[in-house]
């Protein structure tokens, strides 16, 4: 590995932290003064937690702890150990705002790839090397993506098995305005966006949700292409604008993390000019 | 080991974890996700006929309302009322109202803090409609409605 590559990688580090302490701080600030009562809904990290008498307590200790090993980490992100401890004690504390709170899933994509962002050490002599360095942010992106893979396989899923049932592909085009229209219900939305969809042809909503299916499908393929996770991070971010416009559904965090681990990624990107598209694009014509 | 099959063999532990975690687990423990697996069963079921609780507004103040309107159509509320989470609470009132009614009376407090100012005078219906999300959003029809009660917005005691 080039020595910029290990240069950029301790700038993503920091970038991880850096975005974890804000979100950090803005859960603590919104629920530091609210009691635990999950009682038996609590989840299962902290669920002994509940019968405790003092559980705020030990709560409140675990956010102050937690923004500790955020500092210690951000401060020597690719030496220190501490973020190991990092990210156990954010995988117990937000199990405890998870019980409580309605955060909303785009989170879990920081408490999952925590762990893998905390094998990134650099030792210089010993055992690790840089190329170990390289695969820790791999994994990290492997898991972030699998999440999408794994939302598209289930909706190609629904999808065959109503296709199978009806014998009929007629599904394909009324998945989207039934999500869109469910959720203007559910969401009181008066949104000229999403109305703007619905009035829209049939073809049109089956093209879109074909699309959307195929486009988290896609990210198992681009886990093993890191040439193509720059454009492949735009892409999520530009997706997630969109519903976020659409559907009032936010993903920020996840957004954050699809800047973080695939748009600053170290590795070497394909060239996106317009004479390489254009060569590319002539192959499929030239006869020899 | 190879570092090359050490990588192979993390993708496919991991890729069992997280299928197991968050797809095949839950469906054992009555839908309950495992935590950090989240089940990611985000708009994936095919468009069904719902069944739902919605409020209609029948008298608001003086204002002279010929047809009862659904809360969302309700131009004359503030805009509070259509708002996010109104959803939810309006399906565990109406839940509370058909099964267990002792808990109702507070729902119904709650519900009437978020929808009306103080001082409005509202009278409204729960009812429970079939419908298809699309058909009720575009042309507002529905296949049947069951009115559940007749209320009256509580004055305050100020």
């Amino acid at each position: 590995m080039k020595q910029y590559e290990s240069v950029v990688i301790e700038q993503i580090v920091r970038f991880f932290y850096g975005a974890k302490i804000a979100f950090s701080l803005w859960f603590i600030s919104l629920y530091s003064h609210t009691s635990f009562q999950a009682g038996q809904h609590a989840l299962w990290p902290v669920r002994w937690l509940a019968s405790l008498d003092h559980s705020k307590q030990i709560i409140f200790t675990l956010a102050v702890l937690l923004l500790l090993t955020q500092l210690l980490s951000i401060m020597n992100p690719l030496k220190s150990k501490i973020k190991y401890t990092e990210a156990f004690f954010s995988f117990f504390y937000f199990a405890a705002l998870f019980s409580t709170q309605n955060l909303g899933h785009s989170f879990y994509g920081f408490i999952l790839t925590s762990f893998f962002i905390a094998s990134l050490s650099q030792v210089d002599c010993g055992s690790f090397s840089n190329e170990d360095l390289g695969r820790g942010l791999k994994r990290a992106q492997t898991v972030f993506l699998l999440g999408y893979f794994f939302a598209g396989l289930w909706k190609l899923r629904s999808l065959g098995l109503v296709i199978w049932q009806e014998k009929s592909f007629a599904v394909l085009s009324s998945s989207l305005p039934h999500h869109l229209s469910f959720n203007m219900i559910q969401k009181g939305l008066d949104n000229p966006l999403s109305e703007l969809i619905l009035s829209a042809p049939s073809f049109v909503h089956g093209l879109l949700w074909l699309g959307v299916v195929l486009f988290e499908l896609t990210s198992l393929w681009i886990i093993f292409k890191p040439s193509y996770h720059r454009i492949w991070g735009i892409m999520l971010v530009f997706f997630h604008t969109t519903t976020s416009l659409i559907m009032n559904i936010h993903f920020i965090e996840a957004q954050l993390l699809a800047v973080i681990l695939l748009v600053c990624t170290p590795f070497p990107q394909s060239s996106y000019s317009w004479t390489v598209i254009k060569s590319r694009a002539l192959v499929f014509f030239r006869r020899d | 080991m190879d570092k090359r099959i050490n990588q192979k063999i993390f993708f496919v532990i991991f890729c069992l974890t997280y299928f197991i975690g968050s797809q095949i687990a839950p469906h054992f423990l009555n839908g309950q996700f495992i935590y950090p697996f989240y089940h990611w069963k985000l708009f994936e079921g095919p468009p069904i006929v719902r069944e739902d609780y919605f409020i209609t507004v029948e008298a608001f103040n003086d204002l002279n309302i010929e047809e009862s309107c659904f809360l969302q159509n309700c131009h004359f509320l503030p805009p509070v009322a259509k708002r996010n989470r109104i959803y939810q609470k309006i399906q565990r009132f109406g839940r509370a109202v058909d099964q267990s009614p002792a808990q109702a009376d507070e729902l119904r407090d709650s519900l009437e803090k978020r929808l009306f100012r103080d001082g409005d005078s509202v009278s409204y219906q729960l009812v429970k409609i079939r419908y298809k999300p699309v058909d009720f959003v575009t042309k507002q029809i529905f296949y049947s409605k069951n009115s559940l009660g007749s209320f009256t917005k509580k004055m305050s005691l100020e």
